[in-house]
């Protein structure tokens, strides 16, 4: 049975423009019609979840998804459609909110279980369980202002997981504290999840979402761009974020009707062949490796370290002001992270055939243990011409555990010189592929 | 299991009818349920008269000190520089200055109660007339600290109780009432137009000139005392003096007025309360 029940919500805000600022300029605009930006922010959502589901909500920055979970909770009202929602709920939209800092612990998780609506029979236990579960009984009528942030983070979280409601509407609020606080949450999570709770989680963490949910919704401009289990979302989401970063600009903004139909492709491969027109390729990637942060070529990095992936390539013909994008997937898995040149505002001059470059793209390894496989492509400005892309030797391997929280954001980062401008140097690429052959 | 979203419907565009949004939920748990509303207002209410209180030396005797403090000023003022003669004057000053404290101060509190709280209503699920409620019941934590100095300063200065103060409970009901209406009332106009908490500081201001607070109303000329009746405000002070420290009682019809006024100002606050909180949010 659906517990939450979004039917066809529109939402649009009208954002004032304030362009008066002087004391003349207010007076002589006063009686003139406020100029409005709008921003449709939810354009026509049809959601369904379950009873006991664990529901992601992902989705770029400005798509809708924290509108979304706000309306579902009643606190903004939908422009038009339907929502409707059986059982108690709760929202925890931002963490420690609400938290005094003149009053004490107890006193402001008093305040909040009441916010919050604990069972009234419990709820002094339930006070007290909170308090234990953020590890803070020391500090138990301390002023909140005398605690650490880290400390605030997890007793506002605390206080929202005691709430037991029947449903948990949460919004990038899930990792917080340590390492062992975290596996302590997803301990809870996993045991809500056994007790048929509903959660729905908006989260930019994509391993998260993948880990902790049975479903996700991909929003996508105000409207579903794809629905189901997390490894085919996130995929169709990353897929998404590939291809406007190397598709031509309008299939991204197409026209409303297309959106209706079925979600938008959902292998990054198509989204190259789509744009991989008959022209020869510009860009030939040759080789390239891993280096850790004092240089030296690795196979295996560990979780929080920086390293750098090196690319050598010839340039085949003139490229003028290429972007150059990186794809970091699981081996045989999910994208976990994209990047673009775009993004970072590089801008990397014209390239001349004949020239051989060198790409140096460092990243933060804030990956979980496994195997991966980074390809690195390279594109025409406006992103419709495909140049070139690497090849699959790109894999490298992460070893241990994870020290902070899964990360989905590699703060990669991106350089690219001129390292000969002679015709391509094939014996010279042909000793480093034999020195990496020995390196093994 | 992919959701297919439809067309938008042109009509839609054109003009928006206002969505709805049914959940069981939320009345469920602050109506009669596990979690009773007042419980909620209560702990708004007291945390709120904490904090108020935190860092002060003398703490929650402020509450009392202030009023006191204006009482022995208009006291001083009125009856050794200006030689008011009126009978069992610090009687009647208390009464005066209490009530419009509370008046006051639970309609200021009351109007930027949603803006003050504004973090929290923005992203948690909470009734949003707990917090006009709240405001007031802070207000009213001090006012019921006021009525307790009162009688006992009452009883000190030898004002015995008479049958009529009876009616009190009325007129104090009548004041919340009055109160509360204004409080809804203002609370999301003041959410949208900022406007509106300079504007009733002066009101305040002049109302507390304009109604006989200080002075008798039988000092105003003739021809302006309408002016005190369709005060009503004014019209409870005044009762309430007649019962508590003369031992008059009050008229009956003048008091069934009094309360219709203040149950139509409550009544017309909520109304506007709640045509107007659902966007209040969309305005912080």
């Amino acid at each position: 049975m659906a517990v939450i029940e979004v039917r066809d919500v529109h939402k649009t805000f009208r954002i004032p423009h304030e362009r008066h600022t002087t004391l003349t300029e207010r007076l002589l605009h006063l009686f003139r019609p406020v100029q409005y930006e709008r921003f449709e922010a939810l354009r026509g959502v049809d959601i369904d979840i379950e009873e006991g589901s664990f529901v992601g909500i992902i989705g770029r920055n400005g798509s809708g998804k924290s509108t979304l979970l706000k309306i579902i909770a009643g606190l903004l009202p939908p422009d038009a459609g339907t929502v409707r929602v059986e059982g108690s709920m709760s929202a925890l939209l931002e963490l420690g909110l609400g938290f005094s800092g003149e009053l004490t612990v107890r006193e402001n998780v008093e305040l909040y279980a009441a916010v919050l609506g604990y069972p009234r029979r419990e709820i002094n236990a339930r006070i007290d369980a909170a308090i234990h579960f953020a590890e803070l009984e020391r500090f138990r009528d301390a002023k909140l202002k005398n605690l650490s942030t880290g400390m605030r983070a997890r007793l506002g979280f605390a206080t929202a997981l005691q709430a037991e409601t029947d449903i948990l509407l949460l919004d990038e609020i899930l990792a917080v504290g340590d390492q062992g606080f975290q596996r302590k949450c997803l301990d809870v999570f996993m045991d809500l999840k056994q007790r048929r709770k509903t959660i729905v989680l908006v989260s930019h963490d994509l391993s998260q979402v993948q880990h902790l949910c049975d479903q996700v919704f991909f929003i996508d401009a105000g409207r579903i761009g794809a629905h189901g289990p997390p490894a085919v979302v996130i995929e169709a989401y990353l897929a998404s974020v590939a291809h406007e970063m190397l598709a031509p600009a309008e299939t991204e903004a197409g026209p409303a009707g297309e959106a209706a139909g079925p979600a938008p492709a959902t292998d990054p491969a198509d989204a190259d062949a789509q744009s991989q027109p008959g022209e020869a390729e510009r860009i030939r990637f040759i080789f390239g490796w891993l280096e850790d942060e004092a240089g030296n070529r690795v196979e295996s990095v560990r979780p929080g370290d920086r390293p750098t992936f090196v690319c050598i390539a010839n340039v085949t013909a003139d490229a003028e002001d290429p972007v150059f994008g990186m794809i970091v997937n699981e081996k045989n898995g999910p994208i976990i992270s994209v990047m673009s040149t775009t993004w970072l505002d590089v801008s990397i001059g014209t390239l001349r055939a004949g020239q051989t470059i060198e790409l140096r793209l460092p990243f933060d390894a804030a990956l979980r243990e496994g195997p991966y496989i980074a390809n690195v492509i390279a594109g025409s400005t406006d992103k419709t011409v495909l140049y070139g892309k690497t090849g699959d030797f790109l894999d490298f391997f992460v070893r241990g555990r994870i020290a902070q929280r899964h990360a989905a954001d590699l703060q990669a980062g991106f350089s690219c010189r001129v390292v000969s401008s002679t015709e391509a140097p094939n014996h010279w690429v042909e000793t480093r592929l034999t020195e990496r052959r020995n390196a093994r | 299991m992919v959701n297919v979203p439809s067309p938008l419907p042109l009509q839609r565009q054109v003009a928006p009818k206002p969505g709805t949004h049914v959940a069981s939920g939320a009345p469920k748990r602050w109506g009669r349920g596990e979690i009773p509303y007042g419980w909620l207002v209560l702990q708004f209410a007291l945390k709120d008269f904490k904090i108020r209180y935190t860092h002060s030396v003398l703490g929650y005797f402020w509450s009392v000190l202030n009023p006191l403090m204006f009482f022995v000023i208009y006291y001083v003022v009125f009856t050794v520089f200006m030689r008011f003669d009126i009978e069992n004057y610090p009687g009647f000053l208390l009464v005066g200055v209490a009530l419009w404290n509370f008046f006051s101060e639970g309609t200021s509190n009351g109007a930027s109660s949603l803006l003050m709280r504004a973090e929290l209503l923005t992203k948690t699920v909470v009734p949003r007339q707990v917090v006009v409620y709240a405001a007031l019941l802070s207000a009213g934590l001090t006012f019921v600290i006021n009525l307790a100095v009162l009688m006992v300063l009452l009883a000190v200065t030898g004002t015995p109780l008479r049958l009529p103060a009876i009616c009190f409970p009325l007129l104090l009901v009548d004041l919340v009432l009055l109160t509360l209406g204004m409080s809804l009332f203002l609370a999301p106009l003041y959410v949208r137009y900022r406007d509106v908490g300079y504007l009733w500081s002066i009101v305040l201001q002049v109302g507390f000139w304009l109604t006989p607070i200080i002075y008798l109303d039988l000092m105003i000329p003739e021809k302006w005392r309408w002016i005190v009746w369709v005060n009503p405000v004014g019209r409870i002070i005044g009762d309430a003096r007649r019962a508590l420290i003369y031992g008059w009682w009050p008229g009956p019809r003048g008091l069934v007025l009094t309360t219709l006024m203040s149950i139509g100002v409550c009544i017309i606050g909520y109304v506007v309360f709640q045509r107007r909180q659902g966007r209040v949010v969309e305005h912080f």
